[in-house]
């Protein structure tokens, strides 16, 4: 249940991240292994350069317990003002963020800490 | 700057404010101040200066501080702008209301509470270090209503730690009602909680008067330390490569300031020194321009102005807010160097979040409600909440983030985001 409530949380904030830009196209996808979740969140908006290395960098902040027990749970419950990606990034074991040909492609992983992105079962080009 | 070189900085700090306080304040006068502090009433206005000497509430307010440092270093937490408001709002409020054993009776509960739903305690640990505006409660208990001594202490911590385990669930679901617009969620918080603690004591015919300790002197380290202390952050901010560090402030002031906007991260260590020597700097000058006396609630004040220039204040998002403030007072024909109002200014910048994200015009508005609400509050909960302009302007953020997500949600006006 507590994952749960924190994967709907994840999707809520994206989704609000993605959706703030008008995209006309946004896929979630969603994959469960023995212990750990991977989402994949797709839109088709063009962001500039600045912009994503922007987001790389609030993203790439790490695993901060100390911030996301507490503030972390703002995440998904906006109702004004800018999504932000950074309180995602605090709580989850790995974040990514990629330019697709058609938009951005957020890969989340979140799971135990025996969880390895890299053992992961699904091959990147079915993701 | 390496992490602990910022921790190293800080403990060395409150150091030299110890040993201030003993070469100015004589030894056995700063211990003795430091001893009645323990036992003394804290409920609000209890200004530590006036009860107990300058000597005895800097030896208070840096061994509490230094206390947070060595729990956040066993703790293994990051140095962030978090970290800063943290120490420097225990700082500023053991001037006024905190002490050594109603903090750890709060602190012992949320460690509980922790234990309860299995989490680590680094993840409750900022609303432990908040949490203590509730630390008043210990010493009604233990020292004001004639309970004795070692029932009283006994029992103060026991209701105190009960209400620590608390606070987290709490905290944490205030956090949704203003959205992370009132920087003092944990003021919020905690005069939600004293709303039940004071309903309780005044069945049980405890009388919750507001106290009135506030004093009027000052003297040579009261008047110093903010000016002194915003100059180390200047020049700690400024010592490697001014240029860029300067740069970096003006981008720092673009920040709109939500809960959590942590300036160590987002611009750099450097910049959020000088915002925060910069930023307090000001509000000094307004201090001494509406002539009121540095004692400790305004040093408070000051001082948790301060912690949060690295955690959602800065020039541009404070002043609108405290010019409602000033605007509002001064149509009210109150005293600007009265208690009520000049608290109330220094720490109506808890909603400066509402004017970094809304405009000055909402931060107008914003500090004006603050002014009207918050010299109510106290009396409401009987000073029980250290943090009752973290209470009030929760309320005020609640209030106009509901209006303006109405309005928004209705196409009836649209928010730049």
């Amino acid at each position: 249940m507590q994952k749960e409530e924190m994967i709907v949380k994840i999707i809520s904030e994206v989704s609000h991240f993605i959706l703030q830009e008008d995209p006309t196209r946004m896929i979630i996808s969603l994959h469960k292994e023995k212990d750990g979740i991977h989402l994949a969140i797709f839109d088709d908006t063009k962001r500039t350069k600045k912009d994503i290395e922007k987001l790389k960098r609030l993203i790439s902040i790490g695993q901060r317990p100390e911030l996301s027990g507490y503030y972390g749970n703002l995440a998904g419950n906006n109702l004004l003002g800018e999504a932000r990606l950074d309180l995602i990034g605090w709580q989850v074991k790995f974040i990514d963020l990629n330019e697709t040909n058609d938009g951005l492609k957020i890969d989340i992983w979140i799971g135990s800490e025996d969880f390895d992105k890299d053992k992961f079962t699904i091959p990147d080009n079915k993701v | 700057m390496t992490k602990d070189f910022t921790y190293h900085i800080l403990i060395i700090y409150f150091l030299i404010i110890i040993l201030v306080s003993f070469i100015f304040c004589g030894f056995f006068e700063t211990i003795n101040g430091f001893i009645r502090i323990q036992i003394s009433a804290s409920r609000l206005i209890s200004d530590y200066f006036a009860i107990a000497g300058v000597g005895g509430t800097l030896l208070n307010a840096s061994l509490l501080s230094l206390l947070s440092i060595f729990l956040l270093l066993f703790l293994k937490v990051r140095i962030s702008g978090a970290v800063f408001a943290a120490v420097f709002t225990i700082f500023g409020f053991a001037l006024f209301g905190k002490n050594l054993p109603s903090i750890l009776s709060i602190w012992f509960g949320v460690f509980i509470s922790s234990r309860i739903t299995k989490k680590r305690f680094i993840e409750y640990i900022f609303i432990a270090l908040f949490g203590s505006a509730l630390c008043p409660v210990f010493s009604l208990i233990s020292f004001e209503i004639n309970l004795n001594p070692i029932l009283g202490f006994l029992s103060g911590f026991i209701f105190t730690s009960i209400i620590g385990i608390f606070l987290p669930p709490v905290a944490i679901y205030m956090l949704r009602f203003h959205q992370g617009y009132n920087l003092y969620n944990v003021g919020m918080t905690a005069g939600f909680l004293s709303i039940f603690i004071s309903s309780i004591l005044r069945n049980l015919k405890v009388e919750l008067k507001l106290l009135e300790f506030w004093s009027q002197t000052s003297s040579h380290i009261d008047v110093f330390i903010i000016p002194l202390t915003c100059l180390l952050f200047i020049i700690l901010g400024l010592y490697k490569n001014p240029k860029v560090n300067i740069k970096s402030f003006f981008s720092l002031q673009k920040e709109n300031g939500r809960l959590p906007s942590d300036f160590v991260t987002s611009t750099s260590r450097e910049a959020t020194f000088i915002n925060m020597g910069t930023l307090t700097l000001i509000f000094y000058i307004y201090v001494l321009i509406s002539k009121s006396p540095t004692n400790g609630p305004v040093l408070g004040g000051l001082f948790t102005i301060l912690g949060f220039a690295a955690f959602g204040k800065n020039i541009k998002n404070c002043l609108p807010v405290v010019f409602g403030v000033i605007i509002t007072a001064i149509l009210l024909k109150k005293p600007l160097n009265s208690p009520a109002i000049i608290l109330g200014t220094l720490f109506s910048t808890t909603l400066a979040p509402i004017s970094g994200s809304f405009g000055i015009f909402t931060g107008l508005i914003a500090g004006a409600l603050h002014i009207i609400l918050v010299q109510y509050t106290a009396n409401w909960v009987g000073g029980l909440n250290l943090y009752n302009n973290g209470f009030a302007g929760g309320l005020v953020a609640t209030f106009i983030v509901s209006i303006l997500d109405w309005l928004e949600n209705a196409s009836i006006i649209k928010l730049n985001k």
